[in-house]
């Protein structure tokens, strides 16, 4: 499938801002099953410094510098994406077939051993801690022959029942045991505890940030804009390989998810993160996301 | 003669059987290389060398060697400047016993060179498993935004200090190195500098290696570290600030190196490299010697809560625009098992063993070393992996015994974050003590410099020494550790020459830098809050006097001119509650209350209006301008802090004494001034602190005025009060001179606003700013004749908002607002001395000098505007910085088939509103 996708983000302060650095992970690369087939950032007002590059994650990320005074900050950025060449690993005839097949602590033996990357994503990260409380959470999943996929797929359904989806109930930076606790949150927390889970059994996760193609209320036109950035899991296969896991709405990442960025967490690939100077007391956000097909 | 006057110092030392002796042989002889220096000692006594001590300490107070120590938990902010404590005896160590030290920490320092390049490159130690992967992925200090980037020069590792003691055998055992801002270089610099002139002839005979070629190729080092291309960099040294522990070092750096000090915030990134704001515009910055923990380096990609960083500075690294050092990933090297893991990594990477042998050390992650560590826990200390968490070593043999089942299950726990390592016995040096030399427990910590494809070790260092003869304590800053030179004597010289003479070391253009915006804002205060102690001193004791001299009066002339005087104070200082005139005559000059009020503002440095906390901001200021300043400055200082610290409200200063500390604090103030205007040259430094002194004296002095002369009195009481002002400003001599006994408002005016050689008027003060603002400029000619600005000329708020962004002093509007502003006071003030010799003074029915009031409140509002446009034109303004961060959206797509977007949600900053 191809997308165009239009991710405006806009804010508004309520005093001038004098500086602003941005770092902005809003970018697809041409992974993950995916190619990225054009993308452009605009940003206003004009940035002094706008540089890309490729992060220690394998993500575009852009440094930008404004130094002109400002009010308003329009970051705008528009790419189309090809999600053709994701594969589904149930179904994949390669290598990674094993993870579909061998019980799955078999599977993570064969992946730990000479893989920075393995080790790099079943270590604790600033935001996710393994714990005996997030293992106890997806042992239920793993029974010793379970196939690391299909367990994998029961620790997705199973977050997926337990936690109630709540936009009151978290914060940006709650933490995971409270999630926990609580068991409320949104697509964020369920990824961070999904990987928690993942890690504290020690298998490679990572916490995938992109965009989700929705579909119209029935009955209704396809509105514009009303697309939103998303959060899901990666599980690592190995050599590279990658599959993606969305415990928010249980199902595996397909072609209607688009990558942007892959990190240890959350803190790793923000849409956007700044240091802005200013007096301004309220910061007011606006993000709009148009995910359609071409 | 006393008895200890003449004492042997060597008598009554008797060292440990089982530790290494610096001085001492097994046999109790004194080693060869020792015998001139105790020679000497002898000959000099014990209470001679006391007095060489006490010399030491006097020298390191004037020049204003301190390091600061955390009052408490409470307060993390406050620190203690504490005298650096230096003990006059060395440490002696023949060339040939040093040899292995130099080549030891010459091969570590290619060591950690070599593992830093693969951690940020390749990561092959990684990959092959040469180094446990999660040892370094997990450490916080390892800085994955600077994966990739290879700085300029020929090392990655610039800098690195190592620390090291003297076994029971004699050989050297290092226990550990430093990398992210290897500390104490400058010390050991000040340390040699002072004992070369406490005892220059012992320094001469001994054949003492000299430090100072380490500080021509610590200054190479950095030259070399610049970006390419850059054929004369500039280097600046960002320091954390005046309260850092080691914030001496810092400023003794940039003095040394003959670099600009800088924070965070003077720095900016921008699209062309990292450029300093200086008084003349921003000016390139080439390389940044960090004094500052690499993670407080840059709030975008580090530690998002730091506000002492440069916003920015990786992506500039990354661009090769600037180069750090060391190195922002740097600090990684400081992780305690990569430490346990060097002698292995010495034979992968080097192919040869340690020269310098390590203390053993067990990384517990690995399941060998974890039994290890286990079951020798008691002979250990166990070390946290990682830097980052700032936690302390834990010497186990001071545990309680649940507090070391504790640790035990802590290990067993997380046995990935825990080192054990070997507890080493330091040898033992002699230390100067009342009674003659006594050994006490050393450590030793020398530095490397990156010279061309090699390093260099200073020869010599920096030896801490325990504080008394207990065992095991721990050596450190804290715990009131001596300092100690270290000497390297004898040895071939063709090395040092050599170094001294380096082909490249080219002449250096003379370059005088503009100061940065931050050291004019510096200066600027420096001068205003020199002038603001003075005053508010001069001002308590004339009170403190008159409140003496009419104290038995509760009625007449007295209690009224030290009410209007009070009524000055509290205008001056700000302080409440306020006194106003009104109230004035009704003062009970034997209040308690009014005694706790005059103590509170002599000492009470909470209180911003208190002489206390003026002098305070006036040494900050001056410690932070060490660089910009005239050595002697450190002189006069050191007095005037000992005032300050007899002024502490928790010392209690005796009421009898308190005059006697006022004339000591005017006295070091006036020396200051005087220094300032004999040693300086009159450059930016001297105009902002002379722009600054004007200010202030003219707002104080109108302040004073428009307190104590608008109103009419009675002529006993108006004179009292005049002959009081006249005192206060300094000028009662030329008064008296003038007018002989004759005491009137309008002629103490003349001389107070008007006498334009007076250098305590008014008229003075507004000349002499403009001048200082003209020789700011340095630009082309400025209109001169520009009047009638009101205070809510727009200017005034472009003036604040500007600052920072587009509005740069080259760009003469605004400078040529500030001189028109100043000029316009001018003007003011010759309307008002016409208005004078006809109504200016004539009082109204309640006998108020309303023309007067008018003029002074008019004055003082202006001067603020000046000063308001002074800092906008020069100084940064720094704003609060803030970090955003756009959260994710989500979406649920069962819901949003429900509605559209009704069920996503923003995240982010509590005070972030989500608009959809």
């Amino acid at each position: 499938m191809k997308f165009k996708i239009v991710h405006l983000t806009t804010y508004t302060y309520d005093a001038p801002v004098t500086a602003s650095f941005g770092k902005i992970h809003q970018m697809p690369e041409s992974l993950d099953g995916q190619q990225c087939l054009s993308r452009e950032l605009t940003i206003e007002p004009r940035p002094e410094v706008l540089s890309e590059r490729v992060d220690y994650f394998g993500n575009r990320v852009a440094i930008c510098v404004i130094r002109q005074t400002h009010t308003k900050l329009v970051v705008n950025s528009e790419s189309e994406v090809d999600t053709g060449g994701r594969a589904d690993p149930v179904r994949e005839a390669d290598g990674s077939r094993e993870a579909a097949e061998l019980p799955w602590n078999e599977f993570r033996h064969r992946l730990l051993s000479d893989d920075l990357v393995a080790t790099e994503f079943t270590l604790d990260s600033p935001l996710i801690t393994r714990s005996r409380t997030l293992a106890s959470y997806a042992e239920p999943s793993f029974d010793p022959d379970r196939p690391l996929i299909e367990a994998v797929r029961d620790l997705s359904t199973r977050i997926n029942r337990d936690f109630t989806f709540d936009t009151k109930a978290t914060e940006v930076d709650t933490p995971l045991e409270k999630v926990l606790r609580i068991r409320k949150g949104v697509c964020q927390d369920f990824a961070h505890v999904m990987v928690g889970g993942l890690r504290s059994l020690g298998l490679p996760a990572c916490y995938v940030s992109g965009y989700l193609e929705t579909d119209p209320p029935p009955g209704k036109e396809r509105l514009v804009g009303v697309d939103r950035t998303h959060a899901w899991v990666g599980l690592y296969l190995g050599e590279g390989r990658w599959t993606g896991i969305d415990p928010t709405n249980d199902q595996p990442a397909g072609e209607r998810y688009i990558t942007t960025a892959r990190g240890r967490d959350y803190g790793d690939v923000p849409p956007m993160k700044g240091v802005i100077f200013t007096d301004a007391e309220k910061t007011k956000l606006k993000v709009s996301v148009d995910v359609h097909r071409i | 003669m006393t008895a200890a006057f003449s004492l042997d110092p060597l008598d009554g030392y008797s060292r440990h059987a089982r530790r290494y002796d610096e001085l001492l042989d097994s046999n109790g002889t004194v080693r060869p290389h020792w015998i001139p220096l105790v020679e000497s000692f002898e000959n000099l006594g014990v209470g001679r060398l006391l007095d060489r001590a006490a010399r030491t300490k006097r020298q390191l107070a004037q020049d204003g060697v301190t390091y600061n120590v955390p009052i408490g938990p409470d307060e993390p902010d406050h620190h203690h400047h504490i005298a650096w404590p230096l003990d006059p005896v060395p440490i002696v160590i023949p060339d040939d016993e040093w040899d292995p030290v130099r080549r030891g920490v010459v091969q570590r320092a290619e060591l950690l060179n070599l593992i830093l390049t693969d951690l940020y490159g390749p990561q092959n130690l990684l990959r092959a498993g040469d180094v446990a992967p999660q040892l370094v992925l997990s450490d916080p200090q390892f800085m994955r935004s600077l994966h990739g980037v290879v700085n300029p020069g020929s090392k990655q590792l610039v800098l690195a200090g190592v620390d090291f003691i003297r076994a029971g055998d004699g050989s050297w055992r290092v226990f550990g190195h430093r990398t992210q801002v290897p500390s104490g270089a400058a010390y050991a610099l000040e340390d040699r500098r002072i004992l070369s002139r406490v005892m220059p002839s012992e320094v001469e005979g001994a054949d003492v290696q000299r430090l100072a070629p380490f500080l021509r190729l610590y200054r190479k080092a950095l030259r070399a570290a610049a970006p390419a291309g850059v054929e004369d960099p500039v280097t600046v040294v960002l320091s954390s600030g005046t309260r850092s522990e080691t914030a001496f070092e810092h400023t003794a750096l940039a003095a040394q190196l003959g670099t600009a000090l800088v924070r965070g915030p003077d720095l900016q990134v921008h699209d062309d490299g990292v450029h300093l704001q200086t008084v003349h515009g921003p000016t390139p910055v080439h390389v940044i010697l960090r004094r500052l923990d690499a993670a407080y380096c840059d709030p975008l990609e580090l530690d998002p809560t730091s506000t002492l960083g440069v916003p920015g500075l990786v992506e500039a690294v990354r661009a090769g625009q600037v180069t750090v050092v060391n190195g922002l990933g740097a600090p990684i090297l400081e992780n305690a098992g990569l430490t346990a893991l060097l002698p292995h990594l010495c034979r992968t990477l080097l192919g040869e063993d340690l020269i310098l042998r390590s203390a053993d050390a067990w990384w517990c992650g690995d399941p060998a070393g974890r039994s290890h560590v286990l079951a020798n826990l008691d002979d250990l200390v166990v070390r946290p992996v990682t830097r980052a968490s700032m936690e302390s070593s834990i010497e186990t043999s001071e545990l309680t015994a649940a507090q070391r089942t504790d640790l035990r299950a802590r290990i067993e726990a997380e046995p990935d974050r825990f080192v054990g390592q070997e507890r080493l016995e330091p040898g033992t040096a002699p230390c100067l003590t009342s009674d003659g030399l006594r050994p006490r427990a050393t450590v030793l910590r020398t530095f490397a410099v990156a010279d061309d494809d090699g390093y260099f070790v200073m020869p010599g260092g920096l030896a801490r020494s325990a504080p008394s003869d207990g065992d095991g304590e721990p050596i450190s800053n804290l715990t009131g550790a001596l300092s100690k030179d270290i000497w390297v004597c004898g040895g071939s010289r063709e090395l040092e020459r050599g170094y001294w003479l380096s082909a490249d070391q080219r002449p250096v253009e003379a370059r005088r830098d503009a100061p940065s915006a931050r050291a004019a804002e510096d200066l600027f205060w420096l001068g205003r809050y020199a002038e603001r102690a003075e005053s508010t001193a001069r001002l308590l004791r004339v009170i403190r006097d008159r409140r003496r001299e009419f104290i038995a009066n509760s009625t007449g002339p007295g209690p009224v001119a030290v009410g209007a005087l009070l009524a000055g104070l509290s205008r001056i200082t700000g302080t409440f509650p306020r006194i106003d005139e009104t109230e004035a005559g009704s003062i009970d000059l034997t209040s308690p209350e009014l005694s706790a009020r005059l103590a509170r503002i002599v000492a009470d440095d909470h209180d911003p209006g208190s002489l206390a906390h003026s002098l305070h901001r006036l040494i900050d200021d001056i410690d932070e301008l060490r660089d910009q300043l005239s050595v002697d400055t450190k002189l006069v200082m050191a007095d005037l802090d000992q005032r300050v610290l007899d002024l502490d409200p928790g010392a209690a200063v005796p009421d009898e004494t308190v005059d006697e500390l006022l004339t000591d604090i005017i006295q070091g103030l006036l020396s200051l001034a005087g220094l300032v205007s004999e040693s300086l040259i009159r450059d930016e430094v001297w105009h902002f602190i002379d722009a600054g002194r004007r200010i202030e004296r003219a707002v104080h002095l109108s302040g004073l005025l428009a307190a104590t002369l608008t109103r009419e009195r009675t002529a006993a009481a108006e004179s009292l009060v005049i002959e009081s002002v006249l005192s206060t400003v300094e000028s009662i001599i030329t008064y008296r001179r003038r007018y002989r006994s004759h005491a009137s408002v309008s002629s103490v005016l003349d001389l107070l606003l008007s006498d334009d050689t007076n250098p305590r008027s008014l008229r003075y003060q507004l000349d002499h700013i403009e001048v200082d603002l003209r020789r700011l400029h340095q630009g082309e000619e400025i209109p001169v004749w520009r009047t009638g600005i009101p205070l809510n000329h727009p200017s005034v708020t472009d003036a604040v908002t500007a600052s920072g962004t587009g509005d740069r002093p080259g760009e003469t509007p605004m400078v040529t607002e500030t001189i028109a502003a100043v000029r316009e006071i001018a003007v003011r003030l010759t309307h008002f001395e016409a208005q004078l010799s006809t109504t200016g003074l004539t009082p109204d029915e309640q006998g108020r000098r309303l023309a007067l009031t008018e003029f002074l409140e008019d004055v003082i509002q202006r001067l603020n505007f000046v000063s308001i446009l002074i800092s906008a034109t020069y100084f940064t303004r720094q704003q609060p910085v803030r970090s955003v961060v756009t959260p994710v959206d989500v979406t649920r797509m069962t819901q949003s088939q429900d509605g559209a977007g009704g069920q996503s949600q923003t995240l982010g900053p509590p005070d972030t509103e989500a608009d959809r």
